[in-house]
């Protein structure tokens, strides 16, 4: 079972505030889902080349043309906030 | 025990391409209105396919190669995962574990000695937005504005060994890199433009007494590892090195902390203050959660396809340097000034090609010398200044002939870089032509030792060094226009010396 700290870590790197609550609740349920995925563990992959692609595809590359894009408009339609043309966000440093 | 900085760089330059490295949206951003050159993909929206540029890649491969990197044959992109309000896709698509270029080196001057910087890796990956850090005049809210036109600009990471000991060779290092991607045009690196940027790792080594280390190796035991981020100029480089070395040893004095797996920390440039500045706690590479982009099949390079690139690639600035030392018959530290940018080196080579060892000598000297005077007080390089290579070499031609003196040559030179006249031309309007006619020289030396009388006995009755004060008043008579050997000679030879 994940610990505390293992799932306030990742509530850190998602960016996300949990009640002590919801800790224990994804302590449970995260700790579910990679037993789950570890079910792989059993299978028999010694004689499998490792890929991160089950396509076959390789160098599939366009070439090095610039179309045009959205105009400004539309870019910035859906967003939450937008000043002269920018997307607003809170404050970072 | 002794204190031994150890320092590592990333540099990360913009690839000089047309579009995108994941989409066809334009990637010259400069200057434009914001979010103007977007689309789903460098937006970040949902559902939108990348597509890999093909000349990204290739510019990638031209500066591993013209970094003596290793190119292999398989390659692959990945998704690097953090939050920041300038990744808008929550990931950046980036080369974890088998990037383009692998095992590269640049050989550095720095403090009158020779370095060889390893090289551990560059890769691909893409830019993110522009932010913009905002304050209401009002209500005092700070806020951040981000413009998506720079998302997804291709931009080539050169991740150096920590093999870097002086603040000189970090800066000699990152100067080489710059004017390497430049000559092969694979980026302009332009930094009031931000497409060359810098993150330094510095730590201090305590090298004990006993220790012996080797050019590149690590002392045993260092201080934890600090990253400064973001450094956009030399300047800024050279300052953040110092202060971290400084700030190091004066905090390892005070708390004797050593490096070790988790106390890694990043920092901030302050440039108005010169000082850098604790930000967080550096997220570990696990923490980034890489795994392979699924969106993008992975690269083959083929071995044919390397070699053409290779084989293509225009001499680099050492290699040239050194070829028109030996051509030309130049020192190699001269040589090295003329070719130190691209554009200036391809200006010599129009005005060279083809000329004598002397009067290229001659084009060096001026160019090095006064012409190389004038342009720095205009900030200008050679090749964007009005000065035309055959107007150098026509300069460099009047002097070697004959026709004019050194001296003429400074007094028309303004005239001919701030005006784009040619020299000869010059020569002609204010009539300043060297007098070589020998039958114009005699006349004023006769007239001269005819006024004379005096210095001229002197010369006769055992002064032979009192003839120079009568050349001297041949080339008053003449305002310098007289050609001093040809003066020398013929003097010598009426007062029978
Ligand atoms: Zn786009």
């Amino acid at each position: 079972m994940l610990t505390k700290e293992q799932v306030l870590k990742i509530a850190h790197l998602a960016r996300l505030k949990l009640t002590e609550a919801e800790v224990e609740k994804y302590q449970g349920q995260l700790s579910q889902i990679l037993d789950y995925v570890a079910m792989l563990d059993e299978v028999d992959v010694s004689k499998v080349e490792p890929t991160a692609q089950v396509t076959g595809l390789t160098n599939s590359m366009r070439p090095d043309e610039a179309k045009v894009s959205f105009g400004q408009s539309v870019s910035i339609r859906e967003a939450a906030a937008t000043q002269k043309g920018y997307f607003k966000v809170k404050a970072v440093l | 025990m002794r204190y031994q900085p150890i320092i590592g760089l990333e540099i990360h330059t913009q690839l000089k391409t047309q579009s995108k490295m994941f989409c066809s949206c334009a990637s010259q951003y400069f200057g434009k209105e914001p979010n103007t050159q977007t689309c789903p993909v460098c937006l970040g929206l949902p559902g939108a396919l990348p597509s890999i540029n093909q000349m990204g890649v290739e510019q990638t491969v031209r500066v591993g190669l013209a970094l003596g990197c290793t190119i292999p044959e398989e390659s692959k992109f990945d998704r690097k995962n953090y939050f920041y309000p300038d990744l808008v896709k929550g990931y950046q698509i980036s080369q974890y574990d088998m990037p383009l270029c692998q095992h590269g080196y640049l050989d550095v001057d720095a403090l009158g000695k020779k370095k060889r910087i390893r090289i551990l890796r560059a890769h691909l990956e893409e830019d993110t937005a522009k932010s913009l850090h905002e304050k209401d005049p009002v209500t005092g809210e700070s806020y951040t504005l981000i413009d998506c036109n720079k998302s997804g600009v291709p931009l080539l990471e050169i991740v150096s060994e920590p093999d870097l000991r002086t603040m000189e060779e970090a800066s000699a290092y990152a100067r080489k890199i710059r004017q390497i991607v430049r000559y092969i045009d694979a980026s302009d690196a332009d930094m009031e433009k931000g497409q060359l940027r810098f993150d330094i790792n510095v730590s201090i080594g305590i090298v004990e007494d006993d220790e012996v280390l080797g050019e590149n190796d690590l002392p045993k035991q260092h201080t934890p590892i600090v990253e400064v981020k973001n450094l956009n100029s030399f300047r800024a480089l050279e300052k953040a090195v110092d202060f971290e070395i400084k700030r190091q040893i004066e905090e390892y004095e005070q708390t004797h902390e050593l490096y070790h797996a988790g106390n890694k920390t990043t920092r901030g440039w302050d440039d108005v203050k010169e000082v850098t500045v604790h930000q967080r706690s550096k997220e570990e590479a696990s923490e980034y959660r890489y795994f392979p982009e699924p969106d993008l099949p992975p690269l083959h390079l083929a071995r044919d396809y390397v070699e053409k690139l290779r084989s293509e690639l225009p001499m680099l600035p050492e290699a040239k340097a050194k070829q028109l030392a030996e051509c030309c018959g130049l020192k190699l530290s001269d040589a090295v000034l003329l070719v130190a940018e691209k554009e200036d080196a391809n200006w010599f080579d129009q005005a060279a090609t083809g000329q004598s060892q002397v009067l290229v000598g001659e084009m060096a000297k001026w160019l090095l010398g006064d012409i190389a005077f004038f342009l720095k007080e205009n900030n200008l390089g050679v090749s964007q200044s009005k000065l035309t290579p055959e107007h150098l070499r026509e300069l460099a031609s009047l002097i070697q002939s004959g026709e004019i003196s050194g001296k003429i040559a400074k007094e028309i030179l303004p005239d001919v870089l701030e005006k784009g006249l040619s020299p000869k031309s010059v020569v002609e309007s204010k009539g300043l032509k060297q007098v070589s006619d020998v039958g114009e020289i005699e006349k004023v030396i006769d007239a001269v030792i005819a006024e004379n009388a005096k210095i001229v006995a002197q010369v006769q009755g055992g002064k032979p060094e009192a003839v120079m004060f009568l050349v001297g008043h041949v080339m008053k008579k003449t305002r310098g226009q007289a050609n001093p050997p040809m003066v020398q000679e013929m003097m010598r030879k009426k007062m029978g010396l």
